[in-house]
This record gives structure tokens, sequence and C-alpha cells, in this order.
């Protein structure tokens, strides 16, 4: 197993397009590594802790999903490629006082304006908690199995290792029932 | 079913990257029921999304605790060292300033407010020719020759003999020769010695806070000049609330 001193740039960004636990593991990493710049962009923006630790995690987000689309190159070194999108994304929210609560670029640019009801509460943080819940409401293994699918991009064959809940088929199958679930809470809530 | 189906292995072959986003853009146009599914697919992703931020963050939180921590380890004897230092160096500059700055500001106050009284010549009627009376003012021509040496040696003894007519005026005036003698120490001894019956005892009380002042005795000097502050009665109250404002 890598110990998280030892990532070079192209590791890191080849882990986080890669998915699953090599994702999840580097994001840790990059987390410990350079959380140290939160109060050092507090004291030079003028912006909260927690706001500063809100953008911080967006930052790292971004970089998730530039390296996912292929858009991060290594032209710079990814640590200064991090700060910039960490410092812009903190002028921006002291400027504005606003920011979207999740930065990722739309898989599709033409679905992009047919912003839903969740995106929109989820951004003016209209009852975002509430939303959250809706994830915790659904007990495990739904909530990991739909985390570890649709954030960390684990295969089904990694989940179902996970979770115990034999092979990806039926890991397939408890995915499927588990949106359904979730699908119907949303519209109850 | 099939169908169903079939829409959410395409949606799954899009999540995992296993189609390219033209082909599936190509099977969005042709397929509403894909359509339909997709868009919940996308409210189903952002919520997952933010649910994973919101692990993340939490993650972010409890690093950057453990990050503030070590900090505090660390620096705890250095930021001890470092006020104490600046406590040290603030001590001595407040020490260094308040002794010099007194000194110079007793110095200047007494320079600025002291003047030294004319002699009183006027003879007493009643012993004019008197050797006392003789005495008296040549100790006077002394003083107004600024032979304060002279007068000292007239007037200190001559404020001890019994009968002299002029103890407490020549009290007063041996006071001030010693101060223009730079001894204020007899000076002030001197002024505390005159009767508090004294119609000198007001210009005793402020050339003794002068005398004080004039050895930077500024502890002993303020209450003294509250004191002819306070009476406004006082031939130098005006000046003695003057001087308190500059201590």
């Amino acid at each position: 197993m890598k110990t998280s001193s030892c990532w070079t740039d192209e590791q890191i960004i080849a882990a986080l397009s890669e998915g699953g636990n090599s994702r999840e593991r580097v994001t840790s990493h990059l987390i410990d590594t350079y959380v140290h710049l939160v109060p050092v962009m507090v004291k030079k923006t003028g912006l909260v802790k927690e706001a500063a630790l809100d953008v911080f995690t967006d930052a790292i987000l971004d970089l998730m999903e530039q390296a996912k689309q292929g858009i991060f190159r290594g032209e710079s070194k990814l640590s200064t490629y991090l700060y910039k999108i960490f410092y812009f994304k903190c002028v921006d929210l002291s400027r504005k006082n606003t920011t979207k609560p999740l930065s990722y670029p739309s898989d599709l640019p033409e679905l992009a304006d047919q912003a839903s009801d969740i995106q929109k509460k989820i951004e003016t943080g209209e009852d975002f908690t509430g939303l959250l819940n809706l994830l915790d409401q659904l007990g495990e293994p739904c909530r990991q199995i739909l985390l570890d699918w649709g954030f960390w991009g684990y295969s089904m064959a990694d989940i179902a290792e996970r979770t115990g809940l034999g092979g990806s088929v039926q890991v397939k199958d408890r995915k499927y029932k588990c949106l359904q679930r979730l699908r119907k809470l949303r519209k109850s809530s | 079913m099939n169908s169903n189906s079939k829409v959410h292995d395409l949606i799954d072959q899009y999540h995992q990257g296993e189609i390219s986003r033209e082909d599936f853009r190509q099977h969005l146009e042709s397929d509403a029921e894909l359509r339909r599914e997709f868009e919940l697919y996308q409210e189903d992703m952002t919520l997952i999304r933010a649910a994973g931020k919101a692990a993340l963050m939490k993650k972010a939180g409890e690093a950057l605790a453990q990050h503030e921590q070590k900090r505090l380890k660390i620096f705890p004897i250095k930021r001890v060292l470092q006020v104490a230092a600046a406590f040290l160096i603030l001590a001595a500059a407040w020490y260094f300033f308040s002794k010099t700055g007194a000194q110079r500001s007793g110095e200047e106050l007494f320079a600025t407010y002291f003047e030294l009284p004319a002699p009183v010549n006027e003879r007493d009627g009643s012993a004019s020719n008197s050797p006392q009376e003789l005495l008296w003012q040549s100790a006077m021509a002394a003083y107004s020759n600024k032979d304060f040496a002279k007068a000292i040696e007239l007037l200190a003894p001559a404020v001890e003999q019994p009968g002299f007519p002029y103890t407490e005026r020549g009290k007063l005036f041996l006071g001030l020769s010693y101060l223009m003698k730079n001894e204020s120490g007899q000076a002030i001894a001197v002024f505390e010695n005159m009767s508090k019956e004294s119609s000198y005892q007001q210009d005793a009380a402020w050339y003794r806070a002068l005398a004080l002042l004039k050895m930077n005795n500024v502890a002993e000097a303020r209450p003294m000049l509250e004191q002819i502050a306070s009476d406004q009665r006082h031939f130098k109250h005006g000046e003695a609330q003057e001087i308190l404002k500059s201590l």
C-alpha cells in the first residue's frame, strides 16, 4: 500500500481519475496535506474559517473532477494548481459573499440549464440538511452503496467486497432499489 | 422491464465512462424514456455528491483541528518566550522612560515655574538700627547679589536666634538660598520647619513642592501640588494645576 507521503503529482491525478479506493485514499492525502492552507486563506481573504473550509472542500472536489475529465494535465505543480483554485474561489466568495456549494462542471452542457429543484435548494442552502438526511434515512448499506458508486466511483465488484453483499450483480440490483427508495423519499419530502 | 433495464445499463455505462459522451448524447436525443431517467439520475447524483462533499468537509474539519492542535503543541514554548521577551522589553522601556522622563520633566517643570522672589528690604521701624536689622539687610544684600552662600551664612544662625524679628521670612530666604545653591534637601528641611501659622506658609509649600520636583521626587511633590491646586486662595493654585497636568 502506498504511503501518503510518497505520492507524485502524476500518481495523484491518476488515482483521482481512476476512482474507487485510490480516489478515496488520495483525497484524504490531499486534505491532510493542504488543510493548512485554510487558516492562510482566512488571514488572506478575511473569510470565516467555516466558509474557507467549505471552499477548500470545493477546491478538492474541483480538482477531483478536473482530473477525471482530463482537464488537469500537469503543466503546473499540483500544489500550485490546487492553491490557485482555492485562492480564486475564496476571493470570489469574499467579493460576492455567495458561492455554489457544488461546482462540478456539467457532464452534459445541454442539460445544464435544467437546474433541478435539488440543485437550487443546495445552491441557496434551503433545506440542505434535510436533503442530506434523505441519504441517512435510507440507512446502511444503501447509503454506502450510493456514496461508493456515485461519489467515490467504486466499481460494483469493489462495492460488493466492501459491503459483503455477494457479487456485482447483486450490488447493481441493490443500488437500483436504493435509488428508487431515495426518489420516493425525495418525492415525499 | 427490459426497456427499463436497458436504460439503467446505459446510464451506468455513461457513469463509469464506458460510453462516450457523443454516443450517450445520441441515445438521449432518440430515447424519451432515457431522457426522463437521466434527469432523475442527475438529481440523484446532485444529492449524492452533496452528501459526499458533506463527509469530506467533516474530514477536512477534523484534519484542520488536528493541524491547529499540532501548531498549539509546537508553539506554546516559543510563544511564551516571545510574550516574555516582549514583556521584558516593554517593562524595561517603561522603567527607562518613567525614570528619565520624570527626571527631565521635573527639572523642566522647576525651570519653567521657579521664580526667585525679590529680596524683602523694608525695615522694621522698631529695630531699624539694631544688629539683627543690620544682619537682615546684609543677608538681603547678599541674596540680591546672588551671593547665596553668604546669604546662607548670615541667615542660618539668625533664624535660630531668639527674638530675631524676621524668623519666618528669614527661613523662606534661607531655603531659597539653599535651593539656588542646589542644596534642595536642605531647602526642603528649612521649608518644612516653617511655622504653620506663618504668613509665608503658602510660599513655603510652593517652593517645597518645586524643590521636590527639582530632586525628581514626583511621588512627594504630587500630593503637595494637589493640595495647592485645590486651594482656590493659594497664590499658585493655577500653576500647580498646570504642573499636575504635565506630570
